[in-house]
């Protein structure tokens, strides 16, 4: 079957700055993608060089099969049939919602225009609004608005450059897994940038987490989490501790906690110093356990205390246990380990 | 497929166009900056006779007139601005929300204007001091009265139509502070009073200089009322200088010399603008609950804001409208008609070349935002601040070598004389009317073009829109507006400027101005007041539109 989008080692550069090095990942029809990192990681250079408003300085794309980018070759924008929704809407104010949304909508009757602003509208709950202008919107219905604005022409690909940064917090959450839902229904395939993680775990079948440019792991939320590839994937992605373990005989990996099958992302050698890696819920509050650490410290976060443990070897862990378990700091908790797949990191020298 | 692909860039055509663009824009910039550059260039030249002459005789007198109008404007527009501004942010009482558009009215009169018809009101023959000898009995020389063509009459005329911009930036500090400060000084039992001296000015401050630096800048740049009322300040003896003594040299150098004190304006200017940005302490603004008078305070600032009006717009327009009405001799005949043309002619061309001009430069800048492109757009618009006295000195000095030099080419290669092309023609003085008053296009059109954010240009070619179109559906409808309204107000600049258009234009070439000007210097006033008076209501234009923005402005606090 033939891939929507395929990105094939493609780089990006500002001047002597290669800001995308060589990313690689490719999507299914109906995919929805998530390129996620830190500011400054190239993320959004990547999005827009798939638009076709950064040329290529190394690499391909293909856009359901064609060559849209390559060294030397941008196809415009404007010839792509990318949709493209921006952290400020940019919804046009001299216009009014349904003249936003049929913006795009080019070589078709007016009825036709018509019917299908009025079935978008009714997808994002917005019907009836056809004649208002943007300033008299909310930022969630303006965000909508933008939304099938791109997908009013229905492209082949729909990028998404930090659609909800621009929102309340409490909105964010709420619109990105209705905007899955919308997207899913439509069957549009996507690209979201952002740099907040649980964004992308709402909406996006796979992430890919770029760091300094390079594409660290493209992956499900869920193995990102719990299999990140590398340390820098491991410390971007959700809470956690490293601590110290050496690596025994059959791949197991001796700790201050005891000893585990370890999963190892680079090639070890029997007695070579490691880091594990351990997520607050890795570790279960368990007062029977024989392993009694003292707590440094605690914080409060609703159905939850997150506390921070001392192991004997000076390393600290991160513990999630239910807040109706309240303990100083200084008093010993007993805890054990419930861990699938431990992943062990070569130490860094 | 492919092909599609390789038409639609090719790098070697966008450097090009980048610097053919970039290249014009800094070549429009340095044309435009020739006339001040030119001027400052005499400030290097050796001292000639006429200057040591004018440095041993009249300089002195032209300094210290200045320095006193200046103060003397000072004080004035001081007083008035920042009173009106704090009386009707602050505090509530009857007429407020009329005042807070109608104060800007004076700004529709140019000095001279209101010079002329000042002078009728109260020299000996006005009505005033008529009215005064029927009822005492006195005749000539029997009593003292203040005369208005005087320095002190100069600065008060000049005050009048000048405070406005002082009120527009004090009144718009003050309610940027209103939320925060202003309400923590009155919950700390502090009156009205001693908020305003004790918080609200020290924090209007930037605002207030800059204010004060445009109101001064114009002072500078006046001559008609200085020349009618025979103040000898720096643009008069800058004419005296090129007409009277026939130097330009020398006028060139009184130019510099005026130039280096406008430029010393600009400094404050800028500087304060940008303090005055850290002052706002927060973004909200909401309806502030404004100190409520009783009917004595009410009555004093009902009087305040009503003498800033009645003496700056609605006497001198009331004058004019009286003149034109019962005894003005000149009437609507073709002569005026042709004075209209020539005037609808000279402001549409002059005001219709600067917004091709800033859209060209803005464009570029947008496009293109290279450093040389940055810079020359800035310089590009420097000239507003520049007396037209010193911008017609600069213009007529390359114009006329330039003319000469291809004359004498000319006639030595072909034997024939080619005149003179350029100097005492209308491109002269349009080029003129460019170097002064493009920034205000320039200004009107980058905000404009401002609020067209580029993510908007890309979500219209990501929507498959090419250049052309996103120009029509995009920028036209958007820009619009902006547009109109720079047409607008350069058209009434160029409409009530008057020194430059004196002396570049062709000859018996009259305007509105020009006329005004001829006949109050006859002594003909009442006959000036059709010119006058076409000015003036031309000129409420531009302030309806900016009394517009303030009451959008104040919809958009409360909403």
């Amino acid at each position: 079957m033939q891939k929507q989008l395929e990105v094939k080692h493609a780089s990006v550069s500002y001047g002597k700055q290669e800001v995308v090095r060589g990313v690689s990942f490719d999507l299914e029809q109906g995919d929805i993608g998530c390129l996620l990192g830190p500011s400054g990681c190239g993320k959004t250079s990547l999005l827009r060089a798939i638009a076709g408003f950064e040329p290529l300085t190394g690499g391909e794309i293909l856009l359901h099969g064609r060559s849209v980018s390559r060294p030397g070759a941008t196809l415009a924008p404007e010839k792509r049939r990318v949709g493209m929704v921006f952290q400020d809407f940019a919804l046009y104010p001299h216009l009014t919602v349904e003249q936003n949304v049929a913006f795009g909508l080019r070589g078709q009757s007016g009825k036709q225009r018509h019917g299908r602003v009025e079935e978008l509208l009714d997808l994002v709950g917005l019907a009836g609004l056809q004649k208002k202008y943007p300033h008299q919107l909310s930022g969630g219905q303006q965000q909508r608005v933008a939304l099938i604005r791109a997908m009013a022409p229905r492209p082949d690909i729909l990028l998404l450059d930090e659609p909800f940064s621009g929102l309340d917090v409490e909105l964010r959450e709420q619109l990105a897994r209705e905007v899955r839902e919308i997207l899913k229904r439509e069957s549009v395939t996507a690209i979201l940038v952002t740099h907040d993680q649980l964004e992308a775990f709402a909406l996006a079948d796979a992430i890919g987490v770029l760091g300094e440019g390079r594409l660290r792991q493209w992956d499900a939320g869920y193995d990102l989490y719990h299999t990140p590839q590398d340390r820098f994937v491991a410390d971007f992605i959700g809470q956690g501790a490293m601590i110290p373990g050496r690596v025994l005989a059959g791949g197991h990996v001796e700790t201050a906690l005891g000893s585990f099958k370890g999963l190892f992302v680079n090639e070890v050698s029997q007695g070579q110093a490691v880091e594990l890696l351990l997520r607050p819920d890795d570790i279960i509050h368990d007062d029977a356990s024989k392993f009694q650490l003292e707590v440094v410290d605690k914080v409060f976060q609703g159905a939850e205390y997150l506390y921070t443990l001392l192991l004997d070897d000076g390393s600290e862990i991160l513990c999630l246990v239910q807040s109706h378990h309240d303990h100083a700091i200084g008093e010993k908790i007993g805890v054990r380990l419930h861990i699938d797949h431990p992943v062990a990191y070569p130490l860094e020298t | 497929m492919q092909e599609a692909v390789e038409k639609t860039i090719s790098p070697s055509g966008i450097s090009l166009r980048v610097n053919a663009w970039g290249i014009s824009v800094v070549a429009i910039a340095l044309l435009l900056s020739v006339p001040v550059l030119l001027v400052l260039s005499y400030l290097f030249e050796p001292a000639g006779e006429v200057w040591r002459h004018l440095a041993d005789t009249v300089l002195q007198d032209y300094v210290t007139n200045s320095l006193l109008l200046m103060v003397g404007v000072a004080i004035g527009v001081l007083m008035l601005g920042v009173s009106t501004a704090w009386l009707t942010s602050m505090c509530q009482f009857p007429g407020r929300a009329l005042f807070e558009w109608a104060l800007l009215l004076p700004m529709a009169i140019p000095a001279y204007i209101i010079a002329y018809t000042y002078t009728g009101l109260f020299d000996f023959a006005g009505p005033v001091q008529t009215l005064l000898r029927d009822w005492t009995g006195w005749s000539y020389g029997d009593y003292w009265f203040p005369e208005i063509r005087s320095l002190e009459g100069a600065a008060l005329m000049l005050s009048l139509v000048l405070y406005p911009y002082v009120y527009l930036l004090t009144r718009a500090a003050f309610l940027s502070q209103s939320i925060c400060v202003l309400d923590v000084s009155r919950t700390l039992g502090n009156g009205p009073w001693r908020t305003f001296f004790s918080v609200a000015l020290p924090l209007a401050r930037p605002a207030i200089v800059a204010g004060l630096s445009l109101a001064l800048m114009e002072t500078l740049a006046d001559y008609g009322t200085v020349q009618y009322f025979g103040v000898s300040t720096f643009t008069t003896g800058i004419f005296r200088t090129w007409f009277g003594l026939n130097n330009a040299a020398a006028a060139a150098q009184l130019s510099a010399l005026l130039l280096l004190v406008v430029f010393a304006l600009i400094i404050i200017e800028k500087g304060s603008r940008r303090h005055a940005r850290y002052h706002h302490t927060t973004q909200r603004h909401q309806t502030l609950t404004r100190f409520q008078l009783n009917w004595k305070q009410s009555s004093m600032a009902f009087l305040i804001c009503m003498g800033a009006l009645f003496f700056g717009f609605l006497l001198p327009a009331g004058q004019l409208l009286w003149w034109a009405l019962t005894t003005a001799e000149e009437s609507l005949d073709g002569r005026f008609l042709s004075l209209i043309t020539h005037s609808l002619l000279l402001a549409g061309g002059a005001s219709l070349l600067a917004l091709l001009l800033a859209l060209f430069l803005s464009y570029g800048k947008r496009l293109f935002g290279s450093w040389p492109v940055q810079l020359s757009v800035r310089v590009a618009g420097m000239g507003y601040a520049i007396p037209g006295t010193v911008i017609a000195v600069g213009v007529v000095i390359p114009f006329a070598a330039f003319d000469n030099a291809l004359d004498g080419w000319v006639r030595e290669q072909f034997g024939w004389s080619t005149g003179l092309l350029f100097s005492g023609t209308l491109v002269a003085l349009l080029f003129a009317y460019l170097v002064r008053f493009l920034a205000v296009s320039l200004q009107t059109v980058e905000a404009g073009l401002g609020k067209i954010r580029p993510t908007m240009d890309e979500v219209a070619r990501s929507l498959g829109t090419g250049s052309g179109e996103i120009v029509s559906r995009v920028h036209i409808p958007m820009l619009k507006g902006s547009l109109m309204t720079a047409l607008l107000l350069v058209f009434v600049d160029v409409l009530k400027e008057l020194p430059a258009t004196l002396i570049l234009r062709p000859f018996n070439y009259n305007t509105l101005a020009v006329r005004a000007y001829e006949l109050a210097s006859d002594e003909r006033l009442a006959d000036a007041s059709y010119a006058a008076l076409t000015i003036v209501l031309v000129g409420i234009l531009p302030v309806v539109l900016l009394s517009r923005s303030i009451t959008r402005s104040r919809h958009a606090e409360t909403a």
